[in-house]
């Protein structure tokens, strides 16, 4: 865990980020920062190297060059369960669960690093409550559906404490009921932790961002408030097409 | 609820175990049982990391013949000191751990997985029974201690307690300490897979990337295991070598690593007792095999495998537990309805769920 009340105010930041795959450029000099407490999203249009910056952020890929700072710590180069030891929750896209364990004994696992057994035991019945998943506490998390699987990824990522959030279109394949409840659980827990929110879905957007970065050709295109920048020009072309003038 | 009932279960196959293990003296020598269950502790290594950590290894033969080996050459050289046997015990154990805690890191932390772990540690297992098949003339001398080529290491001094007067484990002795070895791995291994460090080897073993983004790091927790199932594999080499009196090549033998993981498949994966009774139950079936001559044992022992496969593929144990759960909850379930818990309404609808 690392100290992130220090003298800087962003808890997250990336500096001259790129990430190359042979000929390909998919992350081109991106500098990003992120304050404590701040929610913000990440948005573009297929291919415009969100999830690449994303999985550079989590230790999943590792940058062709510049530099990744977690609060005052170079992670460079870290892989992901070093990143997410400093206190870093990660959903993936796809949600990622352990699918022969029971809801349960996913949620525990992920308490248990971070917390002594009983404290751990606790952590895992209050996600269950918190997140509706009581009557499937001892259901194998391979048998539930996508929804389910979104929310008990989510209940996993927070069991384990974090005070930094990086999630992978958490909305992705959510019923509109779904997406509602995401949006207000991600407002709920922004108030204490700061929030990377990669997303498509633009309505979903709206209802948590209070930032926005937008990505395009690998480059940040756009960043600011959320509705300052979903109505500029530039902004509405690349992302929405020229249609949508 | 769901842990206790699969405790009651795994506590009901450890008690008939225990009565398997001391009423089969009765009905066959202790000579031939003793090499079952010390073939039971050698799947139960396998067990313990295929099942708990999902890693297939063809080398556990590998661990296995070290060990028997290991103690061979310490106890030659250890021999007429009182403690010489059992030093050579730890020595023998301290050797296997230590190789399979090297070759495991080698192959985690530079991200060798899956089928190439596999050919890894078979070629490991070749390699071990080309050299000491090799090692024969007065150059391969460790000690006191030749390696004897394809003949092996015979007559070093078997496990002694130096106890008022030196007491050798041989026989009736030898079989009930192996048996109370094997009882401690399998109660071991249990309470191994209830602790956080077993949870997380199962969470590795379902997804690694998970483990990896809560924390864990699958690198050190397949290390662990790997060393600690080379502990498991290189006693039962120990004790074979105690067994038996002699160790050779053959211990390195493809025919050795690929029979544990027909037992390991044949008794059930993912169960603590099934590579016990595939081990034992294959292993007796080999032994009661060799006796005649009409058609050749592998091709018998093929025979069984292709049947379990087809027949039961999720291995002997687990399949008997899937049959024997229904009768379980019904007896629950009338237990209950004695006690006056449920009405016979709710008891019949709660069972037909």
């Amino acid at each position: 865990m690392i100290d992130t009340k220090s003298q800087t105010s962003c808890v997250l930041e990336t500096r001259g980020l790129g990430v190359r795959f042979g000929g390909v450029v998919a992350v081109d000099s991106v500098d990003f920062s992120l304050r404590q407490h701040e929610l913000r999203c990440l948005i573009g249009p297929n291919g415009a190297g969100k999830t690449s910056f994303f999985r550079c952020l989590t230790g999943q890929t590792t940058p062709s060059r510049g530099e990744v700072w977690l609060a005052d710590t170079n992670i460079t180069g870290w892989v992901p369960h070093q990143v997410a030891r400093l206190g870093v929750g990660i959903k993936t896209q796809i949600p990622s669960l352990m699918n022969e364990l029971t809801v349960r004994e996913n949620l525990w696992l992920a308490a248990r690093r971070t917390q002594p057994a009983r404290q751990a035991d606790d952590a895992a019945d209050e996600m269950l409550e918190r997140l509706h998943l009581a009557p499937l506490a001892l259901k194998l998390a391979g048998q539930l559906s996508h929804g389910l699987r979104q929310r008990t990824e989510l209940g996993v990522v927070l069991a384990a404490r974090p005070w930094l959030l990086l999630l992978d279109e958490p909305a992705g394949g959510l019923t509109h009921d779904e997406v509602q409840q995401m949006a207000e659980l991600i407002l709920e827990i922004g108030r204490t932790t700061s929030i990377v929110v990669v997303e498509h879905d633009m309505a979903f957007v709206r209802q948590i961002a209070q930032q926005v970065t937008v990505f395009h050709q690998g480059r940040v295109l756009r960043q600011g408030a959320v509705d300052d920048v979903l109505s500029d020009q530039v902004v509405r072309e690349v992302y929405l097409g020229k249609r949508a003038q | 609820m769901r842990a206790l009932h699969a405790n009651i279960g795994w506590w009901f196959g450890f008690a008939l175990v225990t009565l398997a293990l001391l009423f089969a003296p009765m009905f066959w020598g202790s000579f031939h049982l003793t090499l079952l269950v010390i073939q039971g502790l050698l799947a139960l290594s396998l067990g313990l990391l295929w099942g708990q950590a999902g890693i297939l290894c063809f080398g556990q033969s590998a661990f296995y013949g070290l060990g028997a080996y290991a103690y061979a050459v310490a106890a030659m050289n250890l021999q007429g000191h009182p403690w010489g046997t059992l030093a050579a015990v730890f020595i023998a154990l301290l050797v296997t751990a230590s190789f399979a805690a090297a070759l495991g890191a080698m192959m985690f932390y530079g991200r060798v997985s899956d089928v190439y772990l596999g050919v890894i540690t078979l070629v490991v297992t070749l390699l071990f029974n080309k050299f000491m098949n090799a090692a024969a003339g007065s150059a391969y001398v460790i000690g006191q201690a030749h390696l004897g080529g394809f003949n092996g290491i015979p007559g070093f001094p078997p496990l002694a307690l130096p106890l008022s007067e030196s007491f050798e484990v041989t026989g009736d002795a030898l079989y009930a300490l192996c048996c109370v070895l094997l009882l401690l791995a399998l109660a071991g291994c249990h309470w191994l897979g209830q602790t956080h460090w077993g949870r997380a080897l199962a969470g590795v073993r379902e997804n690694e990337l998970r483990a990896q983004l809560l924390g864990y790091d699958p690198r050190r927790l397949k290390t662990g295991i790997f060393a600690l199932s080379g502990l498991l594999a290189g006693l039962a080499g120990v004790l074979y070598a105690c067994w038996a009196e002699i160790v050779t090549p053959g211990l390195f033998s493809l025919k050795q690593a690929a029979e544990v993981i027909i037992w390991v498949i044949a008794g059930g994966l993912g169960t603590w007792i099934g590579p016990v009774v595939g081990a034992f139950a294959l292993g007796g079936l080999k032994s009661a095999l060799a006796t005649q001559t009409l058609i050749d044992n592998t091709v018998i022992m093929g025979a069984v495998l292709v049947a379990v496969v087809l027949l039961l593929p999720r291995g002997v144990v687990p399949s008997l537990q899937r049959w024997l759960q229904p009768l379980g909850s019904r007896a629950r379930w009338r237990l209950r309805w004695m006690r006056g818990e449920v009405t016979a309404n709710v008891a019949k609808d709660s069972h037909h769920d």
